[in-house]
């Protein structure tokens, strides 16, 4: 018994060695038609830098028939959707990218983006949080993610991830203004008025520390709050900045 | 025919029926099967790719045949009546010589990579208790490693050459501690040298012996050799004088290891594997053919075991409620782990592998296709010549060597370590090789003494590593030479804008981070720069890996610099760094592409 268990364990032992073999030459196998995916998203992203959008945008859509399962390609074409505007379809695009590389702290800013587009600011906030779990010394997504709070009315939370993007992103003005703005809607003008100024600071031709300082110098009737209020139209203006850069 | 003690008839032994399919040759044929697919999955195919579940579960499949057909086949006699004729000068003489000389081109790598941190750490110390205090650069609990580098900043200036003889000289001492403990535990001289030469040559070694910053791996192997060693002449030493102090120097050599590196948790349960497993059945038979000196563990009593067991969790107990409480909480390295590496013993199957087949792919793959498949065959032939001598070893050895693999890859085993293509993370691996150092002895002792029974694979298998140790560590002297170049031009950038007001704040990008597994200036950029300035200086690096103090491309994309800032590029090619943009002066944004 003993001896038929051993023989068994040997022979399992080398018909797995086999067996891995032959599903790492399969997966082999299949590496060149992935090498053309990527060269194609190379390609793409050429013509899509220089305008040719829409034959860039249908060349990942032919290799993405042909082999969906490349990320890259995929991956290309989401950044692709987001930059021509067309949120849904980025949208979906991104929710697959992340699904096979749920690591992709991009992927998953660029979707809350998207979500944010097509009104959808819990779901934009999820992702932009997955977006700071997953790479949380990007200040960038710091800022991002409190622009979103803001607008959503959560202020506690904006506050904390305002602190976040000014500790992760010190010389950014972006962050200091979303600073402000946390601080404005929690009721704390000083505070508010010190992170404009520190805003200023750094850049004295910030248009959205200069607007917000001016507006509180008018007094504690314009604080904001209300959907459409001043600071927080600001706030989308730095959000449209952001994304730009990124 | 010299017939060992140790010679067990196997389930084939004795003439006649019974004849079954499993034979040596056969072993031999399955084995090579499974070792030709290990190699060719992990040299061949694709690398990166293969060896995230592949190369470990392969290395499995060749661990099970290789026991499996250890069980099955008829055991052959050991071989090892005769003992090694060497005068002791000679045998340590080798051993040193063989520690030294493949590391010796190692003195002139300089610092790379952390060691700028840690050089740092000790010149900004006020006080060697103020050093021994520091948590390292992440949070750790180091204070030996701390106070070495405290005493090499304040006794010879810190200068990198220190560190790599410091290093050697370690290193040379735990490849003479491996003979010693060998050699008790193997009970022959021959296989004992033959263990320590391999663990003394070895290319796995090759980081943690040049690079200062893991010399915590070297210097915590050392104090538990030296546990081990204590521990092993306590058990073998009659009740007197001298017990108690063997018992509580091993217990203190254990602490020392532990204020080196936490890796030595788990060295308890090697400690246990000695005690129970350091002698067999058959040894009985070989105390009386070798006298009473051999086997002092035959006498062992139950009670001396829970004594020395007891000592050693009370040691690790005290040390863990202390680090608990510096730290708050274990601390280490906080690495994301996988779910291959927590359930399963990956980190062991690598390291496994990686000593047996310590190939540097992205080296090899300059040699040409043609040479490559030369030596990686060598090797795999070397492989298979370890698997078909796994008979001679006794079984309760075997566990005792894979044992003490295993459970010294334990600390390891809780993060995500994984020893690339370029032989990177193996400093984790220094520690546990031990246990293959030995069984490489084991084995060859039960072979035979002489060139023609074991000594010329085992002398070439050597040599072999040696020649790949001294080839591995030519990218350690080309990243620290790279390093230096990166440090010189950014002490130059910081020269050539101070103002009266002070030094530049620098944001530099474009520092090179690895060559060919080394590091270069994946940490500790800002340190360096401190170090070489012999000043604080207002440095960050650029970069989008996470790294404490570093800032990310996107943010710096917005980042509004300040007069007197500057973000600058350095070019490794050129080692130049060229001003990007300004402070006052904004210029066009750097194009970040919006990839990560």
């Amino acid at each position: 018994m003993r001896r038929i268990a051993l023989e068994s364990l040997l022979l399992i032992s080398v018909c797995g060695a086999v067996a891995i073999l032959v599903t790492v030459l399969v997966m082999d196998a299949q590496k060149p038609d992935l090498r053309f995916a990527q060269q194609v998203a190379a390609g793409a992203q050429k013509l899509f830098e220089s305008g040719q959008r829409e034959a860039a945008i249908s060349a990942l859509d032919e290799v993405l028939q042909r082999t969906p399962e490349s990320l890259v390609a995929r991956r290309e074409l989401a950044m692709e959707l987001v930059a021509s505007g067309q949120w849904a379809e980025a949208a979906t695009q991104l929710r697959l990218v992340l699904s096979a590389s749920p690591r992709d702290a991009s992927a998953a800013r660029k979707l809350a983006e998207a979500l944010e587009r097509l009104g959808d600011l819990r779901g934009a906030i999820t992702y932009s949080r997955l977006a700071c779990r997953l790479d949380p010394e990007n200040g960038v997504y710091w800022i991002r993610l409190a622009a979103t709070l803001l607008r959503s009315g959560d202020h506690e939370e904006a506050l904390r991830a305002a602190q976040r993007a000014v500790r992760y992103a010190a010389g950014v003005p972006e962050a200091y203004v979303q600073l402000g703005f946390a601080k404005w809607q929690a009721g704390d003008m000083a505070g508010a008025k010190s992170a404009f100024l520190d805003a200023l600071d750094l850049d004295p031709r910030n248009l959205p520390a200069l607007d917000a300082l001016r507006k509180l110098g008018a007094g504690p009737a314009s604080r904001p709050g209300r959907p459409g209020s001043a600071p927080l139209e600001s706030a989308r203006l730095i959000s449209n900045r952001l994304d730009s850069v990124e | 025919m010299n017939v060992s003690p140790r010679q067990r008839p196997g389930p084939q032994s004795g003439s006649g029926g019974n004849r079954v399919w499993l034979d040596r040759r056969a072993f031999l044929v399955a084995s090579g099967i499974i070792l030709w697919v290990t190699v060719f999955v992990r040299q061949f195919v694709h690398p990166a790719d293969a060896i995230s579940w592949t190369y470990q579960v392969l290395v499995l499949c060749l661990l099970l045949a290789a026991t499996t057909g250890r069980a099955l086949l008829p055991q052959r006699p050991r071989n090892d009546a005769r003992e090694l004729a060497w005068p002791p000068a000679l045998v340590w003489g080798a051993i040193v010589l063989a520690a030294v000389l493949p590391h010796l081109h190692s003195l002139t790598i300089g610092f790379v990579s952390d060691d700028y941190g840690l050089a740092w750490i000790a010149r900004d110390a006020g006080s060697a208790a103020e050093a021994m205090r520091s948590r390292g650069l992440i949070s750790f609990l180091r204070p030996l490693v701390m106070l070495g580098w405290w005493v090499a900043d304040r006794v010879w200036g810190g200068a990198p050459v220190g560190h790599h003889i410091a290093a050697i000289l370690v290193h040379t001492a735990n490849s003479l501690l491996v003979y010693a403990i060998g050699r008790k535990l193997i009970g022959r001289s021959y296989g004992a040298l033959l263990g320590a030469l391999l663990f003394a040559v070895h290319p796995l070694h090759v980081e943690p012996v040049c690079w200062p910053a893991a010399g915590a791996d070297v210097l915590c192997t050392g104090f538990s050799l030296l546990s081990l060693l204590a521990v092993q002449t306590y058990w073998t030493t009659a009740p007197g004088g001298a017990r108690p102090v063997l018992l509580g120097g091993a217990l203190a050599a254990f602490l020392l290891a532990l204020l080196s590196k936490e890796a030595a948790l788990a060295l308890p349960g090697v400690i246990v594997l000695v005690v129970v497993l350091g002698g067999d059945s058959e040894s009985r038979q070989e105390c009386r053919s070798y006298g009473p000196a051999s086997c002092g563990h035959v006498q062992r009593k139950l009670g001396d075991v829970a004594l020395i067991v007891g000592a050693y969790v009370i040691v690790l107990a005290a040390y863990l409620g202390w680090r608990m409480q510096a730290l708050g909480g274990l601390g280490g390295y906080t690495l994301p782990r996988t779910f291959w590496n927590t359930i399963f013993p990956s980190n062991p199957l690598l390291l496994v592998g990686d000593f047996l087949f310590p190939v540097h792919t992205t080296l090899f793959a300059g040699m040409g296709s043609v040479a490559s498949w030369l030596a990686v065959t060598a090797m795999a032939a070397g492989v298979l010549w370890w698997l078909a001598g796994l008979d001679r070893v006794p079984g309760r050895r075997l566990w005792l060597w894979v044992g003490s693999v295993f459970l010294l890859a334990i600390p390891s085993w809780t993060f995500r370590w994984q020893p690339s293509a370029s032989l990177e993370w193996t400093r984790f691996g220094y520690l546990p090789t031990i246990g293959l150092a030995w069984l490489f002895g084991d084995l060859c002792a039960g072979r035979g003494l002489g060139w023609k029974r074991s000594g010329a694979v085992a002398t070439c298998i050597i040599a072999a590593f040696a020649a790949l140790t001294i080839w591995y560590v030519m990218p350690w002297r080309e990243a620290g030479r790279l390093a230096r170049q990166a440090v010189a031009a950014g002490a130059k950038m910081v020269e050539e804008h101070t103002t009266p007001e002070g030094p530049p704040a620098l944001y530099v990008r474009g520092l090179p981070e690895a060559y060919h597994g080394a590091p270069v200036l994946a940490n500790c950029y800002p340190q360096a720069m401190n170090l070489a300035l012999g000043k604080q200086v207002p440095v960050r690096v650029v970069t989008a890996m996470a790294r404490a103090g570093g800032v990310h491309p996107d943010v710096m994309a917005l980042w509004k610099l300040r007069p007197g800032e500057y973000f600058v590029a350095y070019d490794a090619k050129s080692a130049r760094m060229s001003v990007v943009r300004s402070g006052g002066r904004p210029g066009a944004l750097p194009s970040t592409g919006g990839q990560p």
